[in-house]
């Protein structure tokens, strides 16, 4: 019976790809913009940089998220031809190409906010780079120079090498700490938390990975993926909901 | 060897004695309540002036006073949650 169950929800699911792919990037976004405002509450109280762009992380996630969503919906064929007698269909094209130039942007710049909030003590506020630039103006720099060429070379192989090499980072950065933690025998639970999210998410990128690569051939292996990805995205939602919650 | 206080640890020592103290503090004996050097306290409370955590009011004798402000109140209530958040995540 769950069997059937779980292969009628797979066939739902194929059938309706562009309707669960709206609806998986609004579960996405939903817990995105949750955290993001949560934090954003810490932050306003104690302006602290770490805080901020931990919480930037959320926020870029949050915005590519609902430009994916938006472009969902303006792809679906109902809404592309109620849209297409308001606006021209090169505009739409050129409306849904910088939607998808948005969301790599936003996606790049959430991970490297979050390298950056782990790093940021550890790093001086400029850097001479022919002239002396503020680090994070380098860092948008680099993060739209990244979506530009996945944006014009339609090959995503640099923002996904930059997404593993920030993730392999903050791996690198909270497995540190953790272990300092550990040594100087200050037990930390919401840190080692931190790092299985952490281990999770990486987790998450391979299997998106190697899904995008077998889907063609196992197309059930997205939707564990889809289903695995939110269930991460609303656990980090209710963990930073409990920690944040006044005590 | 007193271990040296992280940043906000500073922060909510001063604003701490301020609130202890009545929520109106004298500058010399807010100096020693917070345990910095003159130069350092001079930093620290035009920090928590100028982001809003305190106000400088005069008394009736027209000496200066430091009081806590909303903002200032507020941090002290959040404090362990922000410190536990930052720690935790090792930001």
């Amino acid at each position: 019976m769950a069997f059937r169950t779980k292969m009628l929800l797979l066939e739902i699911i194929e059938g309706n790809r562009q309707l669960a792919n709206i609806v998986y990037n609004l579960l996405l976004f939903i817990p995105s913009a949750i955290i993001f405002f949560r934090i954003n509450s810490l932050n306003r109280i104690y302006g602290h940089k770490g805080l901020m762009h931990f919480r930037n992380t959320f926020l870029f996630l949050a915005a590519a998220f609902a430009a994916r969503t938006i472009m969902g919906i303006m792809l679906v064929p109902r809404m592309h031809s109620v849209i297409s007698d308001f606006i021209s269909e090169g505009s739409l094209v050129i409306v849904v190409s910088m939607l998808n130039g948005i969301f790599e942007f936003a996606l790049i710049m959430a991970f490297i906010s979050l390298g950056y909030s782990l790093v940021w003590k550890h790093v001086s506020e400029s850097i001479y780079v022919g002239v002396k630039v503020r680090t994070e103006t380098l860092l948008y720099g680099i993060a739209i120079l990244i979506a530009f060429i996945g944006y014009f070379t339609s090959n995503q192989l640099s923002l996904i090498a930059a997404i593993f090499f920030v993730m392999a980072y903050a791996l690198h950065v909270t497995y540190s700490n953790y272990r300092t933690a550990v040594k100087d025998r200050k037990r930390n639970n919401l840190l080692q938390m931190f790092l299985i999210t952490l281990i999770m998410i990486s987790l998450i990128l391979i299997m998106g990975v190697v899904g995008a690569l077998i889907t063609p051939i196992f197309p059930q292996v997205a939707v564990y993926v889809y289903v695995f990805t939110v269930g991460i995205f609303w656990l980090i939602l209710f963990g930073i909901l409990y920690m944040t919650d006044m005590r | 060897m007193v271990k040296k206080r992280e940043r906000l640890e500073v922060i909510h020592d001063i604003l701490v004695a301020v609130r202890d103290n009545g929520n109106s503090i004298k500058p010399t004996r807010l100096l020693y309540a917070s345990n910095l050097s003159p130069q350092m306290f001079k930093e620290y409370c035009q920090e928590l002036v100028d982001k809003g955590f305190m106000e400088i009011v005069e008394d009736r004798k027209g000496k200066k006073n430091y009081i806590l402000t909303e903002k200032g109140f507020n941090f002290l209530s959040r404090y362990r949650v922000i410190v536990d958040f930052i720690e935790g995540f090792g930001l």
